[in-house]
């Protein structure tokens, strides 16, 4: 049987699996297994399924994505980042809609030391959203900033995505880490602006407050209140940026920062700190399951010589690369509305990733732009992550109300991804600047 | 009492996070403020990470933590979807089946030929059994859902629909 009947079958059964609600990571490994057999006969099959699952679970790059998530479950159990919302608000409060805009900057701060795009929407909502509606603004306003100014989380570093991305294509995650942040910082930018215009064509919809009014000694006794999120963020962000530690080590120095907080200043108690333990592991568990195998997956995919000829298929058609990049991420967009992104994301890298850089794109900057599709994907209905933590944080809250207040800012993230495709040195110029690390 | 069982290994998981998160923690102090770095820390934490990943996966299961596509299917009558469930855990617990004899396979190799680390020279196959014990906790889990799946499909009508396992939002 010729390779491509191969791979089509294998790829057909793997749709089968995925919509007859076999979990995704069976599903994957299911698949490859097969192939593998297939292909490989049962030894070597087998061989490399059992190597697959040691390398990938004992790899030490991967330890940074327990320790980004246990640290972010460490704040918000003890409800550290929260004062930051208040902090933000008596300084930004004056804008229109600036509670709002109070909300998305809380949150691209908190993203400095949350690798979660669920853990900053949780941390900054729980304060932020009952404010926002006691103070009567529009309700698809209040949920929407939030839901979007959470996915900051994975885009300013540290970011659990951006690990994934980086050991699964061998890019530096130290770099993607750098490249993350003037677009995240801009981002933050254009939610706000997008926030600011809203409130000044509906200012009913955004009533206006004190806390732009407060004094200034007020405001800078705010700032002292924060000083525990600027520690954690010198800690993890300055000691990778001076190559003084790798990822996975700052990751360990944030959880151990983070539980000194937590335990000095913080509200952490045993069981919240069990809770955190409990969701670090189901989470873990869940992405490194997919990870190993999808990897077995893509073991077949890569026997079948799927990627060489996907980009000598592309390559042979002459298009423009912008159009093909365009096509792409059009696709990209549409299976945002089906299937769960991260999970996209870890199955695609193996066949995308070589076809876009065979193509002439920085596997970096790429890299960026995988995170700006998952932010996306996040706010995006049906299964976008962050609608269902506001759902859960705003009690009485609506699916409708939530997904129509995000659907705005999903037309800014496209906006983003445009400005990276015309100006790639707003992702490419701080990792140059970044010294070396010591891997 | 499965459920108690994959609790406990979860916060065993828990617990190797913050053993792993203290080792590093510690080895990079020693590295930075005096020079002399704690050999093999990279290793210990790897071999962490494996109890993380596989002695996790079954109070995952248990919490509906592992990722499913429910588009198709939450359009289906509650019936279809029940015997649907039967499948796939049969589906799942085959995988199961076959990756915990392959993962015993390599433990037991590494055993006999005395495989070991590479900087520190620690024996692989304690930690290269954290995989399939794992894995068969989790084999349990899905078996006992399995029971209450099919209970649930042969049983009243009204019922017939899938067991267990709430959305993920983690």
């Amino acid at each position: 049987m010729s390779e491509a009947l191969v791979g089509t079958v294998l790829l057909a059964l793997l749709f089968l699996f995925f919509s007859m609600g076999l979990e995704i990571a069976f599903s994957l490994g299911l698949v490859g297994l097969l192939g593998l057999l297939w292909l490989k006969g049962w030894t070597i099959g087998l061989g490399v399924v059992g190597s697959v699952a040691w390398s990938n679970a004992s790899s030490f790059s991967f330890v940074a994505v327990p320790l980004f998530i246990f640290m972010s479950a460490i704040l918000l159990h003890a409800g550290i980042g929260q004062s930051l919302y208040a902090a933000v608000a008596r300084w930004v409060g004056f804008l229109p809609g600036g509670l709002a805009v109070a909300s998305v900057f809380a949150c691209a701060i908190f993203a400095a030391v949350s690798g979660s795009s669920v853990a900053t929407a949780a941390t900054i909502g729980m304060i932020a959203i009952p404010e926002m509606e006691r103070r009567g603004y529009h309700k698809p306003l209040i949920y929407g900033s939030l839901a979007a100014g959470g996915t900051i989380g994975i885009l300013i570093p540290p970011s659990v995505p951006m690990i994934i991305y980086g050991v699964m294509t061998e890019t530096s995650v130290g770099q993607l880490y750098m490249a993350g942040i003037l677009p995240g910082i801009l981002l933050g930018l254009l939610f706000a602006g997008y926030i600011i215009g809203y409130a000044l064509i509906y200012p009913d919809r955004a009533p206006g407050g004190a806390e732009g009014r407060a004094p200034l000694r007020e405001k800078l006794r705010s700032l002292v209140e924060v000083a525990p999120i600027v520690l954690l963020i010198v800690v993890v962000l300055g000691s990778m940026y001076f190559g003084i530690v790798t990822p996975s080590e700052a990751a360990a120095l944030g959880v151990a920062v983070s539980l000194l907080l937590a335990v000095t200043i913080g509200r952490l108690t045993w069981p919240g700190l069990v809770r955190a333990f409990h969701e670090t592991v189901r989470t873990t568990s869940m992405i490194m399951l997919i990870i190993i195998f999808a990897s077995v997956f893509s073991h077949v995919i890569a026997l079948l010589g799927t990627p060489r000829a996907l980009l000598g298929l592309v390559t042979g058609l002459n298009l423009a690369p912008w159009l093909v990049f365009t096509l792409i991420f059009a696709v990209l967009i549409l299976i945002a509305y089906a299937l769960e992104e991260l999970s996209v994301m870890i199955i695609m890298l193996p066949i995308l990733f070589p076809l876009v850089t065979g193509l002439g794109f920085d596997p970096v900057w790429f890299g960026i732009v995988m995170i700006v599709w998952l932010e996306m994907g996040f706010i995006t209905p049906p299964v976008g992550i962050n609608l269902f933590v506001i759902q859960g944080v705003a009690r009485g809250s609506t699916m409708r109300d939530i997904a129509v207040g995000a659907t705005p800012f999903v037309v800014i993230l496209i906006l983003l991804v445009v400005i990276l495709f015309l100006v790639p040195d707003l992702a490419l110029w701080l990792p140059r600047q970044m010294m070396a690390g010591p891997r | 009492m499965i459920g108690r069982a994959s609790k406990a290994a979860s916060f065993l998981g828990g617990l190797a996070t913050l053993l792993m998160a203290g080792a590093i923690t510690s080895d990079v102090l020693l590295r930075y403020f005096l020079n002399s770095p704690l050999q093999g820390v990279d290793e210990i934490a790897g071999f962490l990470q494996v109890l993380v990943v596989f002695w996790g996966c079954a109070y995952a299961f248990q919490q509906g933590g592992h990722i499913r596509v429910d588009l198709v299917t939450s359009h289906l009558p509650g019936p279809v979807r029940a015997w649907l469930r039967v499948v796939t855990l049969l589906l799942g617990l085959g995988l199961l089946g076959v990756v915990c004899w392959v993962t015993i396979q390599s433990a037991l190799t590494a055993y006999r030929y005395q495989r070991v680390s590479v900087v520190m020279l620690y024996a692989l196959w304690p930690a290269m059994l954290l995989i399939p014990t794992g894995l068969a906790l989790m084999a349990v889990a899905m078996l006992a859902t399995l029971g209450r799946q099919v209970r649930a499909a042969l049983g009243p009508r009204a019922g017939r629909a899938e067991v267990g396992g709430q959305r993920d939002e983690a």
